[in-house]
């Protein structure tokens, strides 16, 4: 009966009691939408470092500068061919490449690219390049030819067939330059990439830096990305003093950490919306208690103990809770299955943030894929109906505390 | 249970009864020494002017509050020292309440108004929405169990409330001006129903009224002013 009260009460006022309810909901759906998102971007973010910057483990040489476009030649690494075999067997895939920064130069016009010199045959058995679109040659079959960025494109406003010097120090720390044809424009789904970088076939990397053997970075892929760390460990024995290795993990750290930031943040948001619902709950239900006085004297006549005047006004909070978390919980459970399921095209936002060039080193996939978690769902609706039973009982205590005898003739 | 053979069961009982609101220069004393008893199966009416101590007397007997000093005794039970969930139990259990505005929670239906005396006395889930119907069929509502308070009449409404204090099967009921509201043909009606229900089933009813048409069917007033008694007039009550 208690419930039949208290659900008809709460839908006697249900215009008043709808604003609660819409706080409910959106405090409820912020929890869901904002955990999904950031646990989205994150394995996003992951997922698109690992496939376009370092695989699951890298190695570079010791105290390699990893921010900016500072990439130096002089301190390389080498692998040996029991290394190389050893990594064959013990990896699903790994290549080196060899990241150097020389000048591009244009006519009057010049700017520090990112290069990568890359082996045409492994690289693709690390860096997938599903998400990759090409205009002219590619880098199979560029031979001398030059492929640069959409960036790059924009900022000298090259066009294919122009011919550009590229500018670098070799390996032995002589400066070299060459004349080079652009014979393609690629485009890797790594916004800094994207924006600074230009891809350099492996005879030109060689004519250009005279590296040998020696590279900049190994990078390998494995079955499973938790097997990272052994593999890092073993890999840095092979590779010696020298090298330093590092794990997916220990690369997407700062990022990962940045986007628990933002979670901490999205879940405050959640709070205060939660709190404004909760102070919308408590606002209507002192105002049913300051309304139904008479029916409260009434209930107190026909022998309603005051703890039973608290469960009534308590339960229509929860009432309105759990409508609120079953609506919010139920729409924003719909949006983040239906996108963890068919994902978002983030190609426009990639656009922005290559426009600004806030997140150079960022690396994201352009489909996003949300994260949907029963777990979070659940959470945020007991989340979302606890803030509301709580926010009932001191109007509940106050409704509680009336005199019948006063009451019942109100 | 009181049981003294021979003499009549007292219902209800107060002794030396005082309540006082306010202190000092400002102390009011709405019910001053009051003893007064009422027996079983008693149709009484409290009478007297405003503020002469009439609802603070049935706030008494109806433990709805409780005195300054003096006893208050509900079937020889000393109600003094009980907390407020014992005073409840016994609302719940013992007394029906009739008041002046119905009083019906508006969201409920007649039954489930009635049923929720019943399920706060914490009688037996078996029969009880059967034994609901019964008490509004007997009261002439038989029609008219779904409907909601405002889809009654005054006189309808005042019914169901009649209903609702006499399902649990109470040892007294008390109905606080319950003709107020009502016009007098319908007044009347609710007064004959209440007198046949008091007859039949021998329900103390403890009235409190300025309505004549109350008066003219009492058996016994009580007068009271300033607090105390100053009259207790038994009638033989056939008016109406």
């Amino acid at each position: 009966m208690f419930l039949r009260l208290a659900f008809r009460n709460v839908t006697r006022n249900w215009q008043r009691n709808a604003l609660s309810l819409v706080s409910v909901v959106a405090g409820v759906a912020v929890i869901v939408l904002g955990r999904g998102f950031v646990a989205g971007f994150k394995e996003n973010i992951i997922r698109a470092q690992i496939d376009t910057v370092s695989g699951h483990v890298v190695a570079r040489p010791l105290d390699y500068p990893v921010a900016g476009v500072q990439h130096p030649v002089d301190e390389l690494l080498t692998v040996d061919a029991d290394t190389a075999t050893w990594l064959d067997a013990n990896t699903a895939g790994w290549t080196k490449r060899l990241m150097f920064a020389p000048r591009l130069v244009k006519g009057q016009d010049a700017m520090r690219v990112r290069a990568i010199g890359m082996d045409p045959t492994t690289d693709p058995t690390v860096f997938p390049r599903d998400q990759w679109t090409t205009e002219g040659c590619s880098v199979d079959d560029a031979g001398m030819g030059l492929i640069v960025s959409p960036g790059v494109v924009r900022i000298l406003g090259i066009e294919m067939g122009d011919v550009v010097i590229l500018e670098t120090r070799t390996a032995s720390g002589a400066i070299n330059a060459l004349n080079v044809p652009v014979c393609g424009v690629a485009k890797t789904g790594n916004p800094g990439q994207d924006r600074i970088g230009v891809i350099a076939p492996p005879t030109l990397t060689s004519e250009l830096v005279r590296h040998g053997e020696a590279t900049s970075h190994v990078l390998a892929k494995l079955d499973h990305r938790d097997q990272a760390a052994s593999l890092a460990a073993e890999l840095q024995k092979r590779l010696g003093e020298g090298a330093e290795t590092a794990t997916w993990e220990e690369e997407t750290r700062a990022l990962v950490e940045a986007q628990e930031m933002r979670q901490a943040m999205l879940d405050i948001i959640a709070f205060v919306l939660l709190a404004m619902a909760a102070t919308g709950i408590a606002n209507t239900v002192l105002m049913a208690a300051y309304e139904r006085v008479r029916e409260i004297g009434t209930l107190r006549a026909l022998g309603l103990t005051r703890r039973g005047v608290v469960s009534l006004f308590v339960t229509e909070g929860l009432v309105m809770g759990v409508a609120g978390a079953i609506l919010g919980a139920a729409l924003s459970g719909a949006a983040m299955y239906n996108w963890s399921v068919k994902g978002i095209d983030m190609t426009p936002l990639i656009a922005e943030m290559e426009k600004g060039g806030t997140y150079d080193n960022i690396p994201v996939s352009t489909m996003l894929w949300v994260e949907f978690s029963p777990a979070t769902l659940l959470g945020a609706a007991i989340f979302g109906v606890a803030i509301a039973v709580f926010a009932s009982i001191y109007p509940a205590l106050l409704a509680s505390r009336m005199p019948p005898a006063e009451a019942v003739r109100a | 249970m009181a049981s003294n053979t021979g003499s009549p069961r007292i219902i209800c009982a107060l002794r030396g009864a005082t309540k006082t609101y306010g202190e000092g220069a400002t102390l009011v004393r709405a019910l001053d020494d009051v003893t007064v008893s009422f027996e079983a199966g008693e149709f009484t009416v409290i009478s007297g002017p405003s503020g002469s101590g009439k609802t603070t007397l049935l706030n008494m007997v109806g433990l709805l509050d409780v005195p300054t000093s003096g006893e208050v005794e509900i079937d020889s039970q000393h109600t003094e020292k009980l907390s407020s969930r014992n005073l409840a139990a016994i609302r719940a259990q013992r007394i029906g309440f009739i008041f002046q505005s119905f009083n019906l929670v508006p969201v409920l239906t007649a039954v489930e108004n009635v049923e929720l005396a019943l399920q706060l006395s914490d009688a037996p889930t078996a029969n009880r929405r059967k034994r609901c119907e019964d008490a509004l069929t007997a009261v002439g509502l038989g029609e008219h169990f779904h409907r909601r308070p405002n889809q009654l009449s005054g006189g309808q409404q005042q019914r169901v409330a009649i209903a609702r204090a006499l399902v649990k099967d109470p040892a007294l009921v008390i109905a606080d001006e319950p003709t107020a509201n009502l016009d007098s043909v319908t007044g009347a009606k609710i007064l004959d129903l209440m007198r046949q229900m008091n007859e039949e089933r021998q329900v103390t009813f403890l009235f409190s009224t300025h309505d004549p048409m109350v008066m003219d069917r009492a058996r016994r007033v009580v007068h009271l002013r300033d607090g105390k008694v100053v009259e207790d007039e038994r009638r033989n009550g056939d008016g109406g």
